[in-house]
């Protein structure tokens, strides 16, 4: 019975899966995309499971911190698991269409999420300062090829001399656009030879190993 | 239908350059070695740094899924393989942060493994990987609040990121937190990680990082597939270029 405590049967899955979902492509038959469509099925099922992981690992982890009263952390975790079993339980007992439901998701929960979303802005200047100070050849070409790349978008700069947009249309369209394409192309390689690897049962990351 | 084909034959080509190397990485006493990566060496420094100031070491499993960006997440894998080994052995405190319940597990066993290939099984407690939120801006929150609370030393984020990774880069650097980064992701994703990491591992760079960091030869002789498969790319381009533009020349050439 070694093999089954080993990692063998999983990474049969693993390549008879992969082959399906690379004949559907190639191959869209009725029988093998019925397959493949059964075994998408049985992904999102194994996620919805997943999802229930998560709850109990978040509950467990917090429960811990109240329990051990970590310091600064406790009342939070207090927080988390009164939101996460509010949200539980009026969902599960009036529907997520409810408007108790949807008031405790816009005001409860979408307002954070776009106040964190909305750090961005604050944070793309603290990470632009940072760039901007010159240490090699290379920080200096940047400084200068971003300067050129701001003053493109800006009317007044363009209105003052029409040479920025020019120069920094050109930086945008010609090293920028040709070093992005090849970056593309050889990150797309590196991706089609992992998945030959997964293929092949080469690439055990996912199971461990 | 004239795209698959030719898809499906450029797979079957790497597919055949793949096997072809497998076979002979497993016959040839010498294998090329790769050229030097310091986001992979600075991961060594990053647990040190850790285990000297008495700080954790975070690894964020990234944005992606084992369904979608799986082979970035299976990169993440890796490489949390490798750095659980060393806080195990170096006896650092390991925090790895998920945001797809589906990776839990994974990281969970690697983790879990990893400290006990370095027999300390009783160092791993289930609260060093934790699932954080499957929303993008949630997980992102949560792993700022970590980092923030727990003022992490070293911050690891190799994996799927978006335009979030400003957000995780910044908040380890307001903690001071040696910062190792990489996708192959190209937005502005990789922008912000070059801008405001340590180290960075640039697009196909994240691919190599297995056969770096475990130096196997079954992986570098992928990584020397790859490499072939690239110039096979190149050359393709350029005569794809050269029949675009003299394509007149080629046809007055051959009617002589």
């Amino acid at each position: 019975m070694s093999f089954i405590k080993s990692k063998t049967i999983p990474l049969v899955i693993t390549v008879i899966v992969a082959i399906f979902m690379l004949l559907e492509y190639y191959f869209p038959v009725p029988g093998i995309k019925s397959t493949a469509k059964t075994i998408r099925d049985w992904a999102v099922i194994i996620a919805a499971f997943a999802l229930g992981l998560g709850a109990a690992n978040l509950l467990r982890i917090h429960s811990l911190n109240i329990q051990r009263r970590t310091t600064g952390i406790w009342p939070f975790s207090i927080w988390l698991i009164f939101m996460l079993l509010l949200f539980f339980v009026v969902g599960v007992t009036l529907s997520i269409e409810h408007t108790a439901y949807k008031w405790i998701y816009q005001n409860g929960y979408l307002v954070l999420y776009a106040s964190v979303f909305s750090l961005i802005s604050f944070y793309v200047i603290t990470s632009f300062y940072r760039a901007m100070s010159i240490r090699s050849i290379e920080t200096s070409i940047l400084i200068v090829c971003a300067i050129f790349a701001m003053l493109k978008n800006t009317p007044a700069a363009v209105a003052f001399w029409p040479g920025f947009e020019t120069i920094g249309t050109w930086l945008l369209d010609v090293p920028n656009a040709s070093v992005h394409r090849a970056a593309i192309l050889t990150a797309a390689i590196g991706s089609i030879a992992l998945s030959i690897r997964v293929l092949m049962g080469r690439e055990r990351a996912q199971l461990a190993e | 239908m004239f795209q698959r084909i030719a898809e499906l034959i450029t797979l079957l080509i790497f597919g055949f350059v793949m096997f072809y190397e497998f076979n002979r990485a497993s016959s040839s006493a010498s294998m090329p070695s790769i050229r030097r990566l310091p986001a992979l060496d600075a991961i060594k420094e990053g647990v040190g740094r850790a285990v000297e100031m008495g700080r954790p070491v975070h690894h964020s499993m990234g944005q992606g899924q084992l369904t979608r960006n799986a082979e970035q997440t299976l990169v993440s894998a890796s490489v949390l393989e490798y750095v659980a080994g060393l806080t195990a052995s170096l006896g650092a405190d390991l925090i790895v942060t998920v945001r797809h319940p589906e990776v839990l597990p994974v990281a969970q066993e690697i983790v879990r493994e990893s400290y006990l290939g370095a027999g300390k099984p009783e160092a791993y407690e289930t609260k060093m990987v934790r699932y954080l939120s499957s929303t993008q801006w949630s997980y992102v929150a949560g792993v700022m609040g970590i980092m923030q609370r727990e003022k992490v030393a070293a911050n690891i984020l190799i994996g799927a990121f978006f335009a979030d990774c400003i957000l995780f880069a910044e908040a380890g650097s307001r903690v001071g937190a040696i910062q190792i980064g990489g996708t192959a992701g190209f937005g502005g994703n990789l922008a912000f990680l070059a801008v405001c990491c340590d180290y960075c591992l640039y697009g196909e760079e994240i691919y190599a990082a297995r056969a770096y960091l475990t130096k196997d030869v079954f992986q570098i002789g992928g990584i020397r597939a790859q490499d072939i498969c690239k110039l096979l790319m190149t050359g393709l381009i350029i005569v794809g270029l050269l029949l675009y533009n003299y394509s007149d020349w080629l046809y007055v050439l051959l009617s002589m």
